[in-house]
């Protein structure tokens, strides 16, 4: 009996084996979608766009960015105040990454300067982080 | 005869493969397609765009006497509108009256139609302004556009 039921375990152990191996990539893959590093990456690139669009030289702007930096934290981003968001003034984009290896860009079209940006990392228990930045007028 | 079943056993082990990639796959994509879809965001571009626009020119005293090129150079430096950005990822197109002043993303207003159908169409919104010049009143018409998307980069 126990004979029987090793064989049939060993007969189909490549298969486990394999079914492990081609679904563990797509299993992955799932995951990362599912905690939202895609869509609020879409999100925050889309709206500080339309702020900075807004926004005129001299203004200070500071915004609530707690789900970005939690979602940054728990897919491995360390260096949250550096790596999280980026802006591009030579080429008026701001980029945002959540996940390691790649980042999400969206352009704006105000001819202004982004400068100073900053994450202030839990200002209080019910704002958390907020990102903080200068506009200026382009340095053309 | 056992090892013989076995071998011929074991060449089930492609077909697995396969339905387990296809399955695979496909779910991926179902994935993918559910939460990597675009945020809309072309109409709060264009409706900013345009809002930027006619604050500019009711503002800013534009020349519209002023040759088409002359006229962009002006535009850009009163209106603090960036030039390439605007180039690349958006639709203007200023006329007064027949004459058209300035068109961007190949000015067609045509491809506006398309927008509600196909998310790669610019969706577009409309603008009149009626300005006095000295003794002159002038209709400026304004579209602007937007059928920008996020752009993924490596880092």
């Amino acid at each position: 009996m126990n004979n029987k039921a090793s064989s049939l375990v060993r007969s189909n152990l490549a298969y486990l084996i394999l079914l492990v191996i081609v679904l563990l990539p797509f299993a992955v893959f799932a995951g990362n979608q599912m905690n939202g590093a895609s869509i609020w990456s879409k999100y925050y690139a889309k709206e500080i766009s339309r702020v900075i669009n807004l926004a005129e030289p001299g203004d200070i702007i500071s915004l609530d960015v707690h789900k970005a930096t939690k979602i940054a934290k728990s897919n491995g981003i360390t260096r949250l105040r550096k790596e999280v968001f980026t802006f591009d003034n030579a080429n008026k984009e701001v980029c945002v990454k959540l996940s390691p290896g790649r980042e999400t860009c969206y352009s704006y079209f105000n001819d202004v300067d982004v400068i100073n940006e900053d994450i202030e990392l839990g200002v209080s228990k019910n704002a958390g982080n907020i990102l903080v930045f200068e506009i200026k007028e382009s340095t053309r | 005869m056992r090892k013989k079943a076995q071998g011929g056993d074991m060449m089930m082990i492609i077909t697995f493969t396969f339905i387990v990639v296809v399955m695979g796959t496909l779910l991926a994509i179902g994935v993918g397609m559910f939460f990597g879809s675009e945020y809309d965001f072309r109409e709060v571009d264009a409706n900013i765009l345009l809002y930027k626009i006619e604050k500019c020119i009711a503002n800013e005293n534009i020349d519209f006497s002023l040759s088409e090129k002359e006229f962009e150079k002006e535009f850009f430096e009163k209106c603090e509108l960036n030039k390439n950005s605007t180039e690349k990822n958006f639709l203007v197109f200023i006329s007064l009256g027949e004459d058209d002043k300035l068109k961007y993303k190949t000015g067609d207003e045509k491809l506006c139609a398309l927008s509600e159908r196909n998310e790669d169409f610019p969706l577009c919104k409309t603008g009149k302004i009626v300005k006095n010049v000295g003794e002159e009143q002038l209709t400026i018409n304004l579209i602007t556009g937007s059928d920008q998307k996020t752009r993924k980069k490596l880092t």
